[in-house]
């Protein structure tokens, strides 16, 4: 269909549009016009990455000022879901006549997930795929082997780089599969062209990390204009991406991996000193003159990144004490040193980077702008040293961008040493954790170069809290509620089983043999009730094992057995993919099939469980995070101080936007229909509800707030039957459906109003 | 051979059991016999007579009767085609039966068209079909039985049933998923004692693959079952999870099954993540860039508890089991392994990608073709209303007292809601609202009401099977008189069958029709009343099936 937004010809590919899709374009049009951030929550299921693209496009299309597309995701499956979907949008565009010509949209992962080498690509782990990539591919390597041919090259990176063709890839939509065909077709690496192409396309899709992670960022996402309009779709857990991407962890494994390297590091020093000293010279030259020239190193040399933002690089020369190769090596190890000792602790030790320095320089001398060179200093002497094998420096690279960060960012970062691993533990195995505890120094950036930030997912209540922890302004700030002609979804609270004993996830009554029980009823229960897919999301991964073990003495699986195969979430994400596959299978084939995952876990981010992959999801519990946790409880600490956010208010909200993420995946239209239990009697107080996305508040009457398991199956049974009856799509017509004269209509009275 | 008083109506040479012989059919009209039988004699020439009877546990007369029926049908329709296949065998084997009201010469007409092509399923699925549902078995033995309408017309408008009853009965039961935990049972010395049935075997193989390989190797060629069983027990492997402490001895067998047990639990068996579906793929994210932040902190560790991570991979592995012996047995529908055979993975990856994206409401969706509904006993379809409270229907008088009440009640509460009760528009609008309420409520008591009359004496029974009767004839009237392209001059046989046929049909509805009218002038008033209009209904179907036959006889004669 085809429709006007103000004066913007909009391409939707459908026959028809949800109410609440054109009115979220209208809202993003009027946030892209203004030029500002704009916090949009759309119910889950209702075609939100769709109406992005399509209005996006539109919009890009039809201005001359043609701004760039950043659509960021969570999952390398939403992304590829949203490459699928542009591809689609741009066949409807040149069906229906708009020809976009020299368009390009592109999918950007790791080398791992994009490399079509025949050795590298059976590598299962990103680290090692990246590591012998480099070795194979860094212009030192790539010279070397001009003279020695037993000097192994990736053939796919040779043609690509050799490659005279200005234009690369036809204009075009590449899934990543096709990315990949393309590869293989050209004989070009297709992680190195997207890369290239990164700059020349016109949408762009890559994960979060690819934007907010400074070590990243720096290498990706550098040069796009300010223009540029930049989506966080899925975004209700973006404060956490934030601040992962700024923190660092430290272990005992890691210290003596690097004290490994500096030895190396030594070595190589004094081998090349014999052989080829002028090299070392010439690199103490270029850093005399300010480390500008060396960073111009071609893009696929630079192999260690600078864990800090643009903003706050250095732009100036290397301080002279570490300017010498074995200078900078023997500061290293100081370093290193000076954290093997602070490890040694019995007890917790919390301190801020600035007493951490002082402490440092006290005994080691190490000032802090030396420091703060440190990642950018490693990744020079390496270059020079040309070292290849960095699998082994993996350790080195984490100590150096923690001092770096360290001594570069004073506030909103917490340095935690913690000799043992948990409460229980007795033998030590100490920690350092950096933690960074500000979901906005991450977001700034972003937020101030790129004029337009989309922040959008099914969850993201209550609105004003995003803005204040991620000090964004917005324009426009919008929550949409669904149009339903019939009640495609059913959310209920059950607060208590059949005996009446209520039940909850609260750690005093959690593992009370009766609150087990009745968990357990309550899946059997529903087993029996609700055909083929049903997913129970737990807590955590600690309940979750815990509960698993309990069920299985109390009989409980066995009943369950009976009805639906039990398939889990394990420690292995392959094996959980598996699992979740097979999962399906049980679904299609009508055997019935239930699926234990934990909310924040592996699963309930980006996997659908729509249709007959989950007709229920039971959230047993409130998800809240570990509140013993020494890290959360910093931040919490910080957030009142410096946000205002109330520590419950924040814990709270952080569950309940869980929670409500985990029920969300049941839907897919509104044709799709699904149960959502809530299992906790918290859920039926008032404060928790309130923070529940409105579209699926609203659904939760009086009726169905406070239920016990009988109640439960029996308004269960009621709602499956009523959902089962064929459903007349006339009905929804104009009502939660619209046709291109309906948004006509609709518009022409807004007008008028 | 048989009995006194008893007559051969039917004679046809079979063969049973490899004896070739006469099958008799006789008649023997004992209405009153106290249960309902039907007896089968079979008699060879050579060897003893084998007399099969069957009484029916049913002792309601009419079932029984209906469902005896239908056997009795089946087994006619067997001798007739057997009669057309075998001439010169013989044998001798003679059902016999009581109570039964049919004549010879309809039975033959059933028979005579009974062609070759029906198979014994079909059979069987008919026989079925009609002693599972009451009404169809009605017009079943009113019709064909009585020879109105040949065995062979009367199912080929009903081939759905058949097929929906083939794929009913195809429907095999899956494989069982249970999870299985051997307990031993405690006996009177207070020795333990496990029990392995080929059931518990089964369950156990299905948790524990390599004990089936095992067991596949071993048994019986090297060692006993009993043995291997034994073995089992008293195994390491088995008893690894036991708190009791075992003195457990080393076992070829089960040592190395627990090795691989092993490996399996401690997830060492890596997984080709190249069959994994990309959509599904996690591990895809998880390598998606370099990893950042803090660890998770305790609680969101996976694995952490060992004995249930153990527990949940056996139970992973437990479930891709069972699912994958369903997917093997499955002979119909695809597969998704199949599937992914059959077109590649990156095909299927591509297809699931689609297929993930697309939003099936948004789509342009044909006219909404609902679903008919089929009741299998229509007389059901009123049960529910029988505990409903009893809707009173409310004449005028009655009504504007209940309004004008209601108006009182208004004008008292003046105090808080202000309302002009005595203005134009007030009235209309009452008015309005109280008339579109009562015809509701005068409509649902009026139904109600009709409901119960109909359950008097039966009516709803007796019109509905006139109902139903009727309609069949017609049916077959319009089917017979529609004209083929074969229908010409030159072919002359197949007309004339047609205007047999016709003919008959015509004798038969006009008959109805004053049955109809007979039945119709039987009922009181009030039953009149209700069913005048499905009456009419019935008449009308009659005279246009009457209509269409005088068309037809005159079109012919032209033709001719």
């Amino acid at each position: 269909m085809r429709f006007l937004i103000d004066d913007l010809p909009v391409i939707f590919p459908y026959e028809y549009i949800y109410p609440e899709q054109f009115n979220y374009m209208c809202d993003l049009k009027r946030s892209l016009d203004a030029k500002g951030h704009c916090l949009l929550e759309m119910p889950s299921g209702t075609g939100k990455t769709i109406s992005l693209l399509s209005l996006t496009v539109a919009y890009q299309q039809f201005y001359p000022d043609r701004r760039k597309i950043v659509y960021c995701s969570r999952t390398v499956p939403e992304i590829d879901k949203a490459l699928a979907e542009l591809k689609r949008l741009l066949k409807y565009r040149a069906d229906n006549g708009v020809k976009d010509e020299g368009f390009l949209g592109l999918g950007l992962t790791s080398r791992r997930n994009l490399c079509i080498h025949p050795k590298l690509s059976r590598e299962r782990k990103g680290k090692v795929v990246d590591a012998r990539c480099r070795s194979m591919t860094s212009s030192w390597v790539r010279a070397k082997s001009k003279n020695d041919p037993d000097v192994e090259t990736c053939s796919f990176f040779e043609t690509l780089s050799e490659s005279q063709d200005a234009m690369l890839m036809p204009s075009g939509v590449y899934t990543m599969d096709d990315l990949r065909e393309y590869g293989a077709y050209k004989n070009f690496c297709p992680y190195f062209l997207a890369r290239k192409m990164v700059a020349a396309a016109d949408v762009i899709i890559y994960s979060y990390h690819y934007m907010l992670d400074p070590k990243v960022t720096e290498l990706i996402s550098k040069e796009f204009s300010k223009d540029t309009i930049v989506i966080f779709d899925e975004a209700h857990n973006i404060d956490g991406i934030c601040i992962d991407a700024l923190s660092i962890d430290l272990n005992l494994e890691k210290l003596e991996a690097s004290t490994r390297s500096v030895e190396q590091l030594s070595e190589k020093i004094e081998e090349i000193k014999k052989t080829d000293s002028a090299k070392l010279q010439e690199e103490y030259n270029i850093l005399v003159q300010g480390l500008k020239d060396a960073s111009e190193a071609r893009v696929n040399d630079i192999v260690i990144e600078n864990p800090v933002l643009p903003d706050d690089l250095l732009n100036e020369a290397v301080p002279g004490s570490i300017r010498k190769a074995e200078h900078f090596v023997s500061f290293l190890r100081r370093f290193v040193e000076y954290i093997k000792a602070r490890m040694r602790v019995m007890h917790v030790v919390a301190e801020t980077p600035l007493s951490f320095l002082q402490h440092l320089k006290e005994v080691t001398f190490i000032e802090r702008k030396p420091l703060q060179f440190c990642s950018q200093r490693l990744a020079s002497l390496v270059r020079t040293l040309e070292i290849t094998d960095l699998e082994d420096y993996w350790g080195l690279q984490k100590v150096a961008s923690f001092g770096t960060l360290v001594s570069t960012y004073d506030e909103g970062f917490l340095i935690l040493l913690e000799p043992f691993e948990s409460e229980a533990a007795t033998t030590p195995n100490p920690r350092l954790h950096f933690a960074c505890l500000d979901a906005a120094i991450a977001m700034k950036p972003v937020a101030q170069r790129f004029s337009t930030v989309v922040i959008t997912s099914g969850t993201l209540s209550p609105l004003e809290m995003y803005p204040r922890m991620l000090k964004l302004k917005t324009v426009v700030m919008e929550s949409y509620t669904m149009t339903l002609t019939r009640p495609c979804f059913l959310p209920i609270v059950v607060t208590r089983g059949s005996d009446q004993v209520s039940i909850s996830s609260k750690f005093e009554v959690r593992n009370d043999p009766a609150v087990v029980r009745n968990f357990g009823n309550l899946l059997i229960e529903m087993c029996k009730t609700v055909p083929d897919g049903l997913v129970a999301f737990f807590p955590s991964y600690l309940y979750m094992e815990s509960i698993v073990a309990m069920w299985n003495e109390m009989g409980i699986l066995k009943q369950v057995y009976k009805h639906k195969l039990i398939f889990v979430e394990t420690p292995d994400t392959a094996e959980t993919s598996l699992a979740l596959e097979s999962y399906r299978k049980g679904c299609e084939n009508g055997r019935g099939a239930v699926l234990f995952s934990v909310a924040r876990g592996k699963v309930s981010e980006g996997v659908d469980f729509d249709n007959n992959y989950g007709r229920a999801v039971i959230m047993f519990g409130i998800p809240y995070q570990y509140t013993e946790s020494r890290i959360l409880k910093a931040r919490l600490e910080f957030m009142r101080e410096n946000y205002q956010i109330r520590e419950n208010d924040f814990l709270a909200f952080d569950a309940i936007r869980h929670a409500s993420q985990c029920v969300g995946r049941v839907l897919r239209g509104k044709s799709d229909y699904g149960l959502m239990i809530f299992a906790d009697k918290r859920y039926g107080r008032i404060d928790k509800r309130s923070k529940l996305p409105q579209w699926i508040n609203q659904h939760i009457t009086e009726a169905t707030s406070n239920l016990s398991t009988d109640m439960a199956v029996s308004t269960s049974k009621l709602f499956l039957k009523t959902m089962a009856q064929p459903f007349d799509f006339d009905l929804q017509l104009g009502n939660s459906l619209w046709s291109e004269q309906d948004i006509v209509h609709k518009t022409k009275g807004r007008i008028a109003n | 051979m048989w009995e006194k008083g008893e007559v051969t109506e039917l004679k046809s040479a079979t063969i049973l059991q490899k004896k070739e012989g006469m099958l008799y059919y006789q008649q023997v009209s004992t209405q009153e016999a106290s249960r309902v039988k039907l007896r089968l004699l079979v008699s060879s020439d050579k060897g003893a007579d084998v007399v099969y009877t069957f009484l029916w546990k049913e002792t309601d007369k009419d079932v029984a009767r209906n469902e005896r029926d239908v056997f009795k049908n089946a087994l006619v329709i067997k001798m007739g085609r057997s009669r057309q296949t075998v001439g010169t065998e013989k044998s001798n084997a003679k059902p016999e039966e009581e109570d039964s009201e049919l004549t010879l010469g309809k039975k033959r007409k059933a028979n005579d068209e009974n062609s070759m092509k029906i198979t014994d399923e079909d059979l069987k699925a008919r026989q079925n079909i009609l002693s599972s549902n009451v009404e169809l078995a009605h017009l079943h033995k009113s019709l064909v039985v009585s020879g109105i309408i040949s065995e062979d017309v009367f199912w080929e408008s009903r081939m759905h049933l058949i097929r929906e009853y083939e794929f009913q009965s195809n429907i095999k039961k899956g494989e069982d998923s249970m999870w299985i935990e051997l307990a031993p049972s405690v006996q009177d010395n207070g020795n333990f004692k496990y029990t392995i049935t080929p059931e518990v075997a089964k369950a156990l193989f299905k948790q524990y693959p390599q004990i089936k390989d095992a067991y596949i190797n071993n048994v019986p060629h090297k060692i006993q079952e009993k043995v291997f069983w034994k073995r089992f027990l008293a195994s390491q492997f088995f008893n690894r999870n036991k708190s009791t402490s075992l003195k457990v001895g080393k076992d070829n067998i089960f040592d190395k099954c627990m090795d691989e047990e092993d490996k399996f639990l401690n997830g060492e068996n890596q997984v080709d993540t190249n069959q994994i579906l990309t959509i599904l793929d996690l591990t895809k994210t998880e390598e998606d860039h370099t990893e950042t932040g803090n660890e998770k902190d305790i609680t969101m560790q996976p694995g952490k508890n060992v004995e249930s991570l153990l527990l949940i991979r056996r139970f992973n592995r437990h479930s891709e089991q069972v699912l994958m012996d369903t997917l093997k047995n499955e002979n119909y529908g695809m597969s998704a392994s199949t599937n992914r055979e059959k077109m590649g993975m990156k095909e299927m990856n591509k297809q699931e990608l689609e297929k993930s994206i697309i939003i099936e409401d948004l789509e342009k969706h044909d006219e909404n073709i609902g679903i008919s509904l089929k009741l299998d006993n229509t007389e059901r379809y009123f049960d529910n209303s029988k505990n409903n409270e009893q809707l009173v229907e409310l004449s005028k008088e009655e009504q504007e007292s209940i309004v004008s009440y209601a108006t009182d009640q208004l004008s008292s509460i003046q105090g808080k809601i202000k309302l002009e009760t005595s203005s134009k528009v007030f009235i209309t609008v009452f008015e309005s609202i109280t008339k579109s309420l009562r015809n509701k409520t005068n409509q649902v008591a009026r139904a109600k009401k009709a409901v119960e009359i109909m359950k008097e004496g039966n009516v709803h029974q007796r019109i509905n099977e006139l109902y139903l009767e009727c309609y069949e004839l017609c049916r077959h009237m319009f089917v017979v008189t529609k004209l083929g392209k074969n229908d010409n001059l030159n072919r002359g046989s197949n007309l004339e069958e047609k205007v047999k046929k016709s003919r008959e049909l015509s004798e038969a509805i006009t008959k109805y029709g004053e049955k109809v009218d007979s039945v119709f002038s039987k009922f009181n008033e009030n039953q009149k009343a209700v069913t005048s209009k499905i009456v009419e209904r019935i008449k009308s179907c009659i005279e246009a099936a009457l209509e269409e036959h005088k068309n037809f006889m005159r079109m012919q004669s032209i033709l001719v």
